[in-house]
């Protein structure tokens, strides 16, 4: 691996961590302490096959879909966890999950967000939340632009329904 | 913007609606602490698998190496048998010994079945009608 190659690299994960957390603290439902872990995971991974890295694909498309992969292995895991500790309930909430807004609505959305399919949850997290385009979110989760737009419908008529107070516009009148 | 805009643009109904999903459903920024805890672990990790690729890159060169020289040894010491004046010895050397492989097995065995016709490896006559009774030939 060149020299180049390597500070190249160091200087995206300079750039890219916040937001490569922030992503995972989504996929993984809001557990920070998994988020960082799925982060640093995905940055060694990338690290590791950087040499193998195609130039054709870009270094963000590239490293978000070994993201994604670690967020999935990570749910794989929980679920696996889950079913052999019985556990019904959602996971207590780690000391490091400090996060932004109102504690409780932010679990109704996860709980939301968690009743949906895979695909539709990482359609719609990473369009309409992390502002990826279509083509973008298909090249990072491996799913045709065609899947990914039937996700993304869906699951907004999903979440719509389940969330529909959260409209500020429906706050707002009387 | 791509083709596929037009697809992933939300109707200005939903739009509001999704911007208070995304604000309410956010992680916090991380603390200075937690960033320099993070990329500090991050730089330990790559460190430790640089080591560990190191480390085992060298162990396979050994490996290999050793390897190497055991074969390099090994059909050194069984070049001779191609040579032996004994076949019959030759094929019980060749096939008690594992590894052989199966051309130098192969060039063994026609040694061991080749007519003799070396005169000093006949044997006087009266030694050869005994033995044509013994072995019924």
């Amino acid at each position: 691996m060149s020299d180049t190659r390597t500070r190249e690299f160091e200087a995206f994960v300079a750039a890219r961590r916040e937001r490569a957390i922030a992503l995972a603290w989504r996929l993984v439902g809001g557990d920070g302490a998994a988020a960082e872990d799925v982060a640093q995971e995905a940055f060694v991974r990338a690290y590791r096959a950087l040499g193998r890295f195609r130039e054709e694909a870009l270094l963000s498309t590239w490293f978000y879909r070994i993201l994604v992969n670690e967020a999935r292995r990570y749910r794989r895991w929980r679920w696996v966890r889950r079913r052999f500790k019985s556990e019904a309930g959602p996971e207590v909430a780690d000391p490091r999950a400090v996060a932004r807004g109102d504690p409780v609505l932010r679990l109704r959305i996860a709980r939301a967000l968690e009743r949906l399919s895979n695909g539709q949850r990482e359609a719609f997290l990473l369009v309409h939340l992390d502002g990826m385009t279509v083509s973008e979110a298909a090249a990072v989760t491996g799913r045709a632009a065609g899947t990914v737009k039937s996700h993304l419908h869906r699951a907004l008529r999903t979440l719509r329904a389940e969330l529909a107070d959260l409209d500020p516009r429906r706050e707002a009148s009387p | 913007m791509t083709d596929d805009a037009s697809d992933d643009r939300l109707r200005a109904s939903d739009e509001a609606w999704v911007h208070r999903i995304a604000s309410e459903f956010a992680a916090a920024p991380q603390s200075a602490a937690q960033r320099a805890a993070f990329v500090t672990t991050l730089d330990e990790r790559i460190a430790r698998g640089r080591r560990r690729r190191a480390v085992l890159g060298s162990g396979a060169l050994v490996v290999i190496a050793s390897v190497a020289t055991l074969v390099i040894v090994h059909f050194s010491q069984d070049a001779p048998l191609a040579n032996e004046t004994r076949p019959g010895a030759s094929v019980a050397s060749a096939t008690d010994t594992p590894g052989v492989g199966a051309a130098q097995a192969d060039a063994i065995l026609a040694l061991a079945i080749a007519p003799e016709t070396a005169s000093d490896e006949r044997l006087p006559d009266d030694y050869e009608a005994i033995a044509g009774v013994l072995l019924g030939g």
